[in-house]
């Protein structure tokens, strides 16, 4: 089964090449843009010396130990949460859906603090299991209520907003009676500050599965986007497929909430984004779109909020709340006119 | 049901539940049924009457509980001048009264928005005032010099409440001005009011710990002062409060019906939307962001009196002056010592709610 599929994978990216390439090519200059540009002033041809030549220099060191991790940590959340929003939007067939508008991230927050404020010396890599959890268990309120078909598609994303609301407040509570706040600002807002091959590494096993997963069973969870009868009629078992689609969502925010903070609107948007492009569509070539578009906009994000505010940055979950609300707002006017 | 303005018929009594026909019989034995009047008023009589006794006995209870421990006695000696006129009447009795005027002028603020945006999750922190509110109180602090604050701080909140309400209205209006634009756009500006917050915060790390307190919502440190002006600010609102009370009723049908009713409906909008974000400033200028209080109040106001304007919005009063004043003194009680916000305590309640809710109307049309 595992042949066939990829065959098809490769055929299909073949099909599309254009906009794939496109976005690659302009993720890999938004990554040497983020590794060259900081707050320490490094000259762009030193930046790329200390990238390429490994000469052991403090140069050298900052590339290869704070900026490329911070960059390869943004592609790697990008792409988590772009899946994830894809996921979700077919999953629950609602447009307004993403791990953030269904408050899965406030979730996985919440659980993530509540783990810090018993356990405070536990890592990033702790943090994982507990975000999952969180992020679970709102994922099945918000699957239980879509699945319902009771409630209407803006009033689920109404609805999802007002748990993320609930979440966020539990979770202020939370940083005010362990009374740590300070640490946790920037982490809340959503950044990829910090960031070393530690986090990479805890998060990089998750996408790595998780996207191949999208791709892989593509085929089965475009199914989703049907409804239940069509999809059965199709030789597919719905309820499996569903449970498939509602666990990678889990995985994909749950991971990526855990070393990222609750970064908003990037899988809101970018599915909306990508499927304009050429090769948008079928599902597979959706989250092709995805696990490149969603990193170029995170990437470029952090790299905004590094320039924008420089020499102190923004937390690159403000930028994408400031890009992500004006494109939220056009979509729900779209959604109106349908 | 046929549409009528609301105070000039009586309203038909309509299938009523069990909570409400056992309040209806308590009704009818407390008042001998003597007089025929509707039994619908009748059950709002004992509603309030419930409710304000419970409120008194919260109030009485918020006064004597503290540090130093007061029998109802000393409270009441506190009160008149006696012997602990000073831990009553500086400490203790503004804190309970802002937290029943800030509470109140929350749960009518739901009431309107609700009502508004005909849609029971409307709130003011859902569309977004509080934290606007919010965004302003904080870059007021951060602009100002401290000796300023006293008045730069409510004019924060008022200009960023106000500025958060025109931009819901004119962007919701550019989009189509539907109700569910409205409500999304309410949404996506309480994100963007919530990233202002955030990026505040990171730029003043040092003031974090106590602008979380205050955005979670307090009466901590209330004063004769901050009653005053709370009063003052709910007195100015009444007209429109009493204006807007009128429109409730007729807000709730479509718009089409708004329109054979002889009214506008953007216009009925505004004026419920405009007496809701007065309401929520003065709300959050004195205690912070305290949420859910905006949404369960209406809902418990609701279940107790009906949804006719004119019975729904003292109850709401009610109702949301006890929970504040309820949530506050189970925040200081529960954790002696120590003191958690009411605005924590009232979303560690409302949160459950909200999802009985949610759950409600999912039963209601599966």
């Amino acid at each position: 089964m595992a042949t066939p599929d990829q065959h098809t994978v490769s055929s299909e990216i073949r099909k599309a090449p254009a906009p794939v390439l496109a976005m690659a090519g302009l993720l890999a200059v938004a990554v040497v843009a983020s590794v060259c540009v900081g707050a320490s002033g490094l000259s762009f041809s030193r930046a790329l010396q200390g990238l390429l030549v490994w000469d052991g220099s403090a140069d050298h060191a900052l590339v290869l130990d704070v900026r490329l991790p911070r960059a390869v940590l943004a592609v790697l959340v990008g792409a988590n949460l772009a899946v994830a929003g894809l996921l979700a939007q077919t999953l629950t067939r609602n447009p307004l859906a993403s791990p953030q508008t269904f408050g899965i991230n406030a979730g996985a927050s919440v659980a993530i603090v509540l783990t810090v404020a018993i356990l405070p010396g536990l890592g990033t890599g702790g943090t994982v299991l507990p975000a999952f959890a969180g992020a679970a268990a709102v994922g099945a309120i918000m699957w239980f209520l879509s699945l319902s078909g009771a409630v209407t598609t803006v009033g689920l994303a109404l609805a999802g907003i007002t748990l993320q609301l609930v979440l966020t407040a539990l979770v202020q509570a939370l940083l005010i009676m362990s009374a740590s706040t300070q640490d946790l600002v920037f982490w809340l807002a959503g950044s990829v500050t910090g960031a070393d091959w530690s986090k990479v590494s805890v998060i990089l096993p998750f996408t790595i599965a998780g996207c191949a997963a999208a791709l892989l069973f593509g085929r089965h969870l475009g199914v989703l986007e049907l409804d239940v009868t069509t999809g059965q009629s199709l030789g597919q078992n719905t309820r499996h497929v569903a449970a498939l689609a509602s666990l990678l969502v889990v995985l994909l925010a749950g991971s990526a909430v855990a070393v990222s903070g609750p970064i908003g609107f990037v899988g809101l948007i970018v599915p909306h984004i990508v499927r304009r492009l050429p090769g948008g569509g079928d599902l597979r070539r959706l989250a092709g779109l995805c696990l490149v578009g969603g990193p170029l906009l995170l990437v470029c994000a952090d790299l905004l909020g590094r320039v924008v505010a420089f020499p102190a940055e923004l937390p690159v979950g403000i930028v994408t709340a400031l890009i992500g609300t004006p494109t939220f707002l056009l979509l729900a006017a779209r959604q109106r006119h349908r | 049901m046929t549409p009528r303005t609301p105070g000039k018929t009586p309203a038909r009594p309509r299938t009523a539940s069990a909570v409400k026909s056992a309040l209806a019989t308590l009704a009818a034995l407390s008042l001998h049924a003597a007089n025929a009047r509707p039994a619908r008023r009748r059950t709002a009589l004992v509603a309030y009457a419930v409710a304000l006794i419970l409120l008194l006995a919260t109030a009485l209870a918020g006064i004597a509980f503290g540090a130093v421990s007061l029998s109802p006695a000393d409270v009441v000696d506190g009160l008149t001048g006696g012997a602990n006129t000073f831990i009553v009447q500086e400490y203790r009795l503004p804190r309970v009264a802002v937290s029943i005027l800030a509470g109140a002028a929350l749960g009518v603020a739901g009431v309107f928005l609700q009502a508004a945006l005909r849609n029971p999750l409307a709130s003011p922190d859902v569309v977004g005032f509080t934290k606007g509110g919010g965004v302003g109180a904080m870059a007021a602090v951060m602009l100002s010099s401290p000796a300023a604050q006293a008045w730069a701080i409510p004019v924060g909140v008022i200009a960023g409440t106000s500025v958060t309400a025109a931009g819901l209205l004119l962007i919701s209006r550019r989009l189509g001005g539907s109700l569910t634009t409205l409500v999304l756009v309410g949404a996506a500006l309480s994100a963007l009011a919530g990233a202002a917050i955030e990026y505040l915060l990171v730029r003043e790390p040092q003031s974090a710990d106590q602008a979380m307190v205050w955005l979670a919502g307090s009466v901590y440190g209330s004063d004769r002062a901050d009653v005053t002006a709370l009063l003052a600010w709910l007195a100015v609102c009444l007209p429109l409060v009493v204006l807007a009370t009128r429109s409730v009723d007729v807000a709730g049908f479509g718009d089409d019906s708004v329109v054979s009713l002889g009214r506008h409906p953007v216009r009925v909008r505004a004026l419920l939307v405009t007496a809701a974000v007065l309401l929520t400033a003065g709300a959050v200028t004195s205690v912070g962001g305290i949420g859910f209080l905006g949404l369960l109040a209406p809902h418990l106001a609701r279940f107790a009196v009906g949804s006719r304007g004119h019975r729904l919005v003292p109850m709401a009063a009610l109702t949301g002056a006890l929970i504040l004043c309820l949530a506050d003194f189970a925040g200081r009680v529960v954790a002696v010592p120590n003191e958690i916000p009411a605005g924590i305590v009232a979303v560690v309640v409302g949160g459950p709610y909200l999802l009985y809710l949610l759950i409600r109307e999912t039963r209601k049309h599966a």
